[in-house]
């Protein structure tokens, strides 16, 4: 009877610092069993600017999670962001030597390993090699041609990769507070172990994570990850805009945008007026809910097409994808269901607003997606790696040695 | 101190593409510079065939030796695949200046990546860029543009010849060749005379600083005009040869918001004909513009003058007849004819008043004053119109009435209207300074970034993302 296992997840977001420890159980389930968050700083569009403040950071989370979940943490799962990072597809041929015709698991590892190796820059860094489908002469999408009859099998890799050095300065933060790092994970990747199921991937869906700093993306088509990136704009940007268009502090304008801010630009009565009460000496803010609302729907429609611009051109006209997932702490904005299907025109599917669920729940937090992914990540490759035999295997194989 | 030939070693002069090498090719045969031009292109024939000695292949493993066919992100792919390589001749510059031709694959491609390689070596970045002709299509126009707004937006000093402009340079009796010949000729002057102008010591010193604070002005663009005669007395010619060189119209050239002069003269010329000279051309500038000047001399023949002038000119009139550019025959006139038609329905009443003046007086007073009286005119009405609307006591009255005339029109429009008639609002406002919601207008050069203010831009297809988009440069 295997234990139950504990993973930790942590994500250093532009906004928010967060550990998430949770529970695998037999049968697959996770029980979150506590959370460390603390607001971020020294992070910018996902990317770390100033080492020593992110240090403190993740200790503090380190701490907090220790206390909530009452376990010891020595290692993590990270998840990286930035805009540096990007997906880019790669295929690999091979071409049956003349004596042969039928497919081998050496064939199919050959070609596995020439989709692979993609010729990349000194200062890149390779996050995921992501290998897709088989096709054989032609014929697409199988999954194990291993003894069928073909001349040229050929394969996809999806791989993502960013900048070395930005990357080594997460690890490096993380490794000074001292954690150990188990795997890195390019953040979307994480959410969508968690938010899409194989029959969605199979469907074809786009789940994009607009978090405070970024925005990252990825895409599943008939299973398959094709596409994925991430655009250094995020929330961040929405009430800097608000700032700077109504010309009012940077904190007045977050508070305006999360409780007022609608991102469908016209739904609201012309000439309606909305009021922040100005606090700490700021003055009272006065605007018309149709500007306010006009900056934001601005922002994140570029946002959400700018994401779509980066996509393969006829993947939602030819019905590729079904379904977009929207998750991130700005997926929490009024109104962007209605923008998100006025741009792509597929369903939408977002996790239900936080403050409707009767009880806090963080798997229904679209805020804490990318933490509860990384664990089940975890449980992913924990289930692919080959099961570390008891005592009692020990010996028995021992006992057969000998 | 360095001496001047150090100083000019650390110049580092780069013709990319084709228009690039060709205009650098005029300046090939002066020895001091020889061994700081270098060529970047992708095309390995023209390469060869380029008379500069320093060759750099671009992305020789991504096209073999072809070029860019137009397209940008090959020429980019280029760019990066050579960044060791371009990289290596900028070792130890000081001052690099690359000069290439907008609107083809290499020119937008390649340049905006020399640019940040460049800056990234701490250099003081001059990108000199031509924009294409009109008739070779639309496309190449804004992809130009495009270009020129990520430049702008890395360099520190652009400085923009469109060859439409330009056309009133050309000897219309010539060949194509010749007519080619003469731009890249006067193009290669100009590029000479930035190092000459900024590393040699003068009476009056101009300096890099001053540059950039003439291109860090906000909403302008920066031209340059050169001079040269052969007896300072010759005010009328000097000015006649500036403003032809400055690409401005006579409307534009009151847009003048500052200006930098730089005189090289021989040891005889007098102090009174440079003040002459100065005076002159202070007369066409407008009435707030700055000018700075700065004095040399060190010319072989003694009576010689040489003026290099850089202005900076308020966008707006020179943009809007960049942006409007489909339309050829409609822009013509504004370009050729001096004083646009609307001055010439307002004279009558002009006359009325002068009419005490005598005939032939008016005949040489009558445009300036036409021009002063016009513009009377047009602020007075201006100032109506903002009282106006500073009567009206919703603060909001301005983005109301944008927001009601969006009800037909689709949401791109909407931004340009908003972006349009926030500008128009603040040229209106003129002194009075008064906050209103929603008004803030400066160019992306000064403009407040907010909480980005301290970093690295965000720069996708020339347009600064952190900026709210209704605030970019459409």
């Amino acid at each position: 009877m295997a234990k139950a296992k504990i993973h930790v997840g942590l994500e250093i977001g532009t906004s928010t610092t967060r550990m998430v420890v949770g529970e695998v159980g037999n049968d697959g389930s996770i029980t979150i069993l506590g959370v460390g968050e603390v607001p971020s700083s020294g992070v910018l569009r996902g990317e770390i600017e100033d080492a020593a403040t992110v240090i403190q950071n993740v200790f503090d989370a380190w701490e907090l999670a220790q206390d909530n979940a009452d376990v010891d943490i020595q290692t993590v799962f990270l998840s990286v962001t930035g805009e540096h990072i990007c997906g880019e597809n790669n295929q690999g041929t091979f071409r049956l030597p003349p004596d042969e015709s039928i497919i081998s698991q050496s064939h199919m590892n050959e070609v596995l390993e020439i989709a692979r190796d993609i010729s990349l820059t000194n200062d890149q860094f390779v996050l995921h090699r992501v290998p897709g489908l088989y096709s054989l002469d032609a014929q697409q999408n199988l999954t194990n041609p291993s003894g069928l009859t073909g001349r040229t099998l050929d394969i996809y890799c999806h791989i993502i990769h960013g900048v070395k050095s930005r990357i080594t300065n997460s690890f490096r933060c993380v490794r000074e507070v001292p954690l150990d790092i188990s795997d890195v994970v390019f953040a979307p990747i994480a959410a969508a172990q968690f938010l899409l199921n194989r029959h969605a991937k199979q469907a074809g869906a786009l789940l994009i994570d607009i978090g405070g700093g970024t925005t990252d993306y990825v895409l599943y088509v008939e299973g398959q990850l094709v596409s994925s990136g991430s655009i250094g704009l995020g929330g961040d940007h929405i009430s800097n805009d608000i700032a700077l268009m109504l010309n009012i502090p940077w904190e007045q304008a977050e508070l305006l945008k999360k409780m007022q801010g609608d991102a469908n630009g016209h739904r609201c009565k012309s000439g309606e007026v909305v009021r922040l009460k100005g606090t700490n000496g700021l003055p009272d803010v006065v605007v018309e809910r149709s500007q306010l609302n006009e900056i934001i729907h601005a922002r994140l429609s570029e946002i959400l097409n700018m994401v779509k611009s980066r996509l393969p051109e006829d993947v939602f006209k030819r019905r590729f994808c079904k379904a977009v997932y929207l998750c991130g702490g700005t997926s929490l904005m009024r109104g962007l269901g209605d923008l998100a299907l006025n741009t792509f025109g597929v369903a939408i599917n977002m996790l239900s607003d936080v403050e409707n669920s009767e009880v806090p729940s963080y798997i229904e937090d679209p805020r804490y997606c990318t933490t509860i992914g990384l664990i089940r990540y975890a449980q992913i490759l924990e289930a692919e790696l080959p099961a570390k035999k008891g005592l009692l295997g020990k010996v028995k194989s021992w006992v057969k040695r000998g | 101190m360095k001496n001047i030939q150090e100083a000019m070693d650390a110049v580092r002069i780069l013709a990319v593409g084709g228009a690039g090498c060709s205009i650098v090719e005029k300046i090939c045969d002066q020895p001091d510079w020889q061994d700081n031009l270098y060529a970047l292109n992708l095309d390995a024939r023209l390469l060869n065939r380029s008379l500069i000695a320093k060759k750099i292949q671009l992305g020789a493993r991504l096209t073999r030796g072809l070029g860019s066919g137009g397209n940008v992100s090959l020429g980019s792919q280029a760019a990066l695949e050579s960044q060791e390589a371009i990289l290596r001749t900028m070792q130890g510059a000081e001052l690099v200046i690359q000069v290439c031709g907008l609107g083809g694959g290499t020119g937008s491609g390649v340049s905006p990546v020399v640019a940040q390689l460049a800056k990234e070596q701490g250099a003081f970045l001059v990108s000199i860029v031509t924009c294409p002709f009109l008739f070779e299509g639309e496309e190449r126009t804004v992809l130009a543009k495009e270009t020129l707004e990520e430049l702008r937006l890395i360099s520190d000093l652009v400085l923009c010849f469109d060859n439409n402009l330009m056309e009133q340079l050309i000897d219309e009796d010539g060949g194509v060749l010749k007519a080619f010949d003469h731009l890249n000729q006067a193009l290669g002057a100009v590029i000479l005379s930035i190092p000459q102008m900024l590393y040699s010591h003068g009476l009056l010193r101009i300096g890099m600083d001053d540059l950039r604070q003439l291109s860090s002005e906000p909403q302008t663009v920066c031209q340059v005009g050169t001079a040269t005669v052969d007896d300072a007395t010759q005010t009328e010619e000097i000015l006649t040869q500036l403003k032809k060189t400055l690409l401005l119209s006579e409307k534009s050239l009151s847009a003048v918001r500052s200006c930098i002069l730089s005189f090289e003269v021989g040891s005889e010329v007098k102090l009174s004909a440079i003040e002459a000279s100065v005076n002159a051309f202070r007369q066409y500038l407008g009435n707030d513009a700055s000018l700075k000047l700065g004095i040399k001399v060190g010319m072989q023949q003694s009576t010689a003058l040489k003026i290099l002038s850089f202005v900076s000119v308020k966008e707006t009139t020179d943009q809007s007849m960049v942006a409007d550019e489909c339309d050829i025959p409609e822009i013509a006139p504004i370009i050729n004819s001096p004083i646009p038609k609307k001055i010439e329905s307002i004279a009558p009443i002009v006359e009325v008043n002068e009419i005490e003046i005598e005939e032939a007086e008016i005949e040489e007073v009558e445009e300036c004053l036409l021009v002063e009286q016009v513009e009377e005119l047009i602020e007075s009405e201006l100032e109506d119109s903002d009282e106006l609307e500073r009567q009206g006591t919703n603060p909001f009255s301005l983005v109301q009435s944008s927001m009601k005339q969006d009800e037909s029109q689709d949401e791109e429009e909407l931004e340009e209207i908003s972006l349009s008639s926030m500008i128009d609002s603040k040229e209106d406002e003129g002194d009075h300074d008064h906050v209103r919601y929603g008004q803030r207008t400066e160019s992306t050069h000064t403009l407040d970034r907010g909480k980005f203010s301290s970093t690295r831009r965000l720069i996708v297809d020339g347009q600064d993302l952190d900026l709210p988009p209704a605030l970019r440069n459409i």
